[in-house]
């Protein structure tokens, strides 16, 4: 009983391991051998679940991450500029009201990359709200990727 | 084995593949936790945030394994249940603070119905 106790252990220990390490190194294979492309949203769902990456990504965090030079009217950033930004490699995404570049999130979301993916190019209002609504360090780490408003 | 040890050996590994795959997520990937470091823990610790996410990734690695070996069950049980309720309170009334309310439980049980070693 013991022993298969301790069996089981070092199988959990090692697979779970290998779960956060084995994606990681697949990752870095298929950035070394892709290109910089420009996905669709419907791409986006497509690499995700093959588990590829089509532009290399450094980590960051919110604070340090770049903000982009955007072009945007007087009266904010328009629904159809944020949706042209639907790819892993630009990702812009609209929250109540402001426009946020969520690019460099996507590999470090606790919550998983697809979270973040699907945001992409709409207004995430609905979704980032019933997930994290109310979460002062969510708002805070939101708005270091804040980039303009939306326009009315 | 009877059904009670198997519920208990299910809810041992299945706390321990939790907080295994935390903690190495925080030591493979630290700088994507660094903004989730609390204010209060940096001006307590006086330690980089990045350092932090570091110990405590090892520590969740190293409680993990022994859950999931079974050694120190009830200590390690209690130790993570703290660990998690402040993080728990952290966190606040959200969907990730609720879902680590409902792991919180399961250590608590895991403490209260695992033998002594």
């Amino acid at each position: 009983m013991k022993l298969l106790s301790i069996i089981l252990g070092f199988i959990i220990i090692l697979g779970v391991g290998g779960l956060v390490f084995i994606p990681k190194n697949s990752q870095t294979e298929a950035m070394s051998v892709s290109g910089k492309g420009s996905e669709t949203n419907s791409q986006v769902e497509s690499s995700n679940s093959t588990d590829t990456q089509s532009t290399p990504t450094t980590p960051s965090s919110p604070t340090t991450s770049p903000a982009p030079v955007v072009t945007s009217t007087p009266s904010g950033i328009s629904a159809n500029v944020i949706a042209a930004h639907n790819t892993r490699s630009s990702c812009w995404s609209s929250i109540n009201g402001s426009v946020y570049d969520l690019t460099s999130w996507i590999p470090n979301h606790p919550g998983g990359e697809k979270a973040i993916l699907q945001l992409c190019g709409i207004d995430g209002s609905q979704k980032f709200n019933s997930q994290h609504g109310g979460g002062e360090k969510q708002l805070m780490m939101l708005s270091g990727f804040k980039i303009g408003v939306l326009a009315q | 084995m009877n059904q009670k040890e198997i519920g208990l050996l299910v809810l041992r590994l299945g706390l321990a593949s939790v907080f295994l795959w935390f903690g190495f997520s925080q030591l493979t990937n630290g700088i994507a936790w660094v903004a989730w470091v609390p204010e209060w823990a940096v001006q307590l610790l006086h330690i980089p945030p990045a350092m932090i996410v570091l110990g405590n990734g090892l520590f969740e690695v190293i409680a993990g394994a022994l859950l999931a070996l079974g050694f120190f069950v009830r200590p390690v049980a209690v130790l993570l249940a703290i660990h998690t309720a402040i993080i728990v309170f952290e966190i606040g009334f959200t969907a990730i603070g609720v879902r680590d309310f409902g792991l919180l439980t399961g250590l608590i049980a895991l403490a209260l119905i695992s033998q002594k070693n």
